[in-house]
C-alpha cells in the first residue's frame, strides 16, 4: 500500500499550516498500516472538530466527521452497531481532553474497542491560540499573555490509571516511536489510546518565540523525559516537563468480547 | 537510494534539515510566510545511499507535507 493508496492526492496538499504536526502523525500511520498489511475498507475513522478533525477527510477509508467533542461518543455507536468493524478515533486535545473529556473517561472505564489517537499541540490552534486544558505551565497563548497559570492535564496518565489496554504519550520529535505505539495498537483488543504531543508554530510557537518548526521540535525532544525515570506522575512537574513512552500495556477482556459472552448480538 | 523533494507539495518548513542525523538537507528558515526550497545538498551522505531499501526513513515520516521520496541513485 503506497502512500497514495491511502490518502487521497486529489485532496492533496492539505489544509494544515507549514510545520504543523499533523502531517508528521499522518506519515507514521499510514507507515504503521503498511508494516501491518492493514486493509484501510475494514477501518473507519471518526473525528471531532478542529484541525485534527480535518484529517479523516483526506484519507480513502469511511469516516465519520461529528460533533464538537462528541467523536468518541459516536465511535462507540459505530463499534456497537457493526462490531467487526475497526473504529479508530482521529482528533485534537480540545476535542477528545476538553470537552470531550467524560466521553473519553467512560469509554476508557468500559475498555471500549477504540483505538484513539489524540494530538495535542497544548492550544486551541483552530479558533486562534486560546488557552486548552493541556497547555503546558508558564507558556502564553491568546488569553493568557502573561503566561499561563494552571498545570497541565495528563490525559496518558488518566485513561491509563482508568484501566484502558493501551495507553502511550510520544512527541513528533519522536515519530519513530509513535509508529511503533500505532503498530502495538492495531492488533490489540480493548481501549488503547495514543496522545502525540505536536507542535503548532502559527498560533503556539509566534507566542512563544518558537515561530520556526525546528525550535519547537528541539523543545520538544529537549524537554522529554522517560516514564521509566519519573513514574507515572511525572506530568504534574511545574516546569514544562513532557513524560514519554508507554503508560499501560495490559490484556484485559474488551467491551465487545464481554457483551459477545452475555450473547448480546444474538438478540437481535 | 537518497531522498528528492517534490517542490509542488513542499511549504518550506525545514524539518528536513533539522532531523536528519546526516545533514543530507541545507536550506534557511527565514518566516513561515515564505521561504526558500530546502535543496538535497549532499546525497550521498544519505544512510540510505548505495542500498536497494530504505533502512532510514526519518525525512520522509518527518516531513508534514509527504513531500519527500526516495529514489534509485541515477534517477531524478
Amino acid at each position: 500500500m503506497s502512500f497514495w493508496d491511502f490518502f487521497r492526492r486529489e485532496r492533496w496538499p492539505h489544509i494544515f499550516c507549514p510545520g504543523c504536526g499533523i502531517g508528521m502523525v499522518l506519515n507514521a500511520l499510514w507507515k504503521a498500516f503498511e508494516e501491518t498489511e492493514q486493509e484501510p475498507e475494514k477501518w473507519a475513522f471518526v473525528s471531532g472538530i478542529g484541525c485534527t478533525a480535518r484529517a479523516p477527510a483526506y484519507m480513502r477509508v469511511d469516516s465519520l466527521h461529528t460533533l464538537h467533542g462528541r467523536a468518541i461518543a459516536f465511535a462507540t455507536g459505530l463499534k456497537l452497531g457493526n462490531p467487526e468493524l475497526n473504529v479508530m478515533v482521529f482528533s485534537g486535545d480540545g476535542d477528545i481532553a476538553s470537552i470531550g473529556g467524560n466521553h473519553l473517561i467512560h469509554a476508557a472505564r468500559r475498555n471500549m474497542d477504540l483505538k484513539v489517537i489524540m494530538i495535542n499541540n497544548g492550544i486551541y490552534g483552530m479558533t486562534g491560540g486560546q488557552l486548552s486544558p493541556t497547555t503546558l505551565p508558564g507558556l502564553r497563548t491568546t488569553t493568557t499573555p502573561m503566561g499561563n497559570y494552571d498545570y497541565t492535564m495528563g490525559t496518558a496518565e488518566l485513561v491509563a490509571h482508568l484501566g484502558a489496554n493501551f495507553s502511550a504519550r510520544w512527541t513528533t520529535a519522536h515519530i519513530v516511536m509513535v509508529k511503533e505505539a500505532i503498530k502495538r495498537m492495531i492488533p490489540k483488543e480493548g481501549f488503547c489510546f495514543l496522545e502525540v504531543v505536536s507542535q503548532c508554530p502559527t498560533n503556539f510557537g509566534r507566542r512563544n518565540r518558537m515561530e520556526d518548526p525546528r525550535k519547537m521540535l528541539q523543545f520538544m525532544k529537549e524537554h522529554s523525559v522517560h516514564v521509566s525515570r519519573v513514574g507515572q506522575l511525572g506530568a504534574y512537574f511545574e516546569e514544562p516537563v513532557f513524560v514519554v513512552g508507554t503508560f499501560a500495556d495490559r490484556d484485559r477482556k474488551g467491551y465487545v468480547a464481554r457483551l459477545r459472552e452475555a450473547g448480546y448480538f444474538e438478540s437481535f | 537510494m537518497h531522498p528528492v523533494i517534490d517542490e509542488s507539495l513542499c511549504k518550506r518548513c525545514m524539518i528536513c534539515v533539522w532531523v536528519c542525523p546526516k545533514g543530507v538537507f541545507e536550506g534557511e528558515f527565514l518566516s513561515l510566510l515564505g521561504s526558500p526550497l530546502p535543496e538535497v545538498a549532499r546525497p550521498s551522505d544519505c544512510i540510505n545511499w548505495g542500498r536497494s531499501d530504505t533502512p532510514c526513513e526519518l525525512c520522509m515520516l518527518s516531513c508534514p507535507e509527504h513531500a519527500i521520496e526516495y529514489v534509485p541513485e541515477g534517477g531524478s
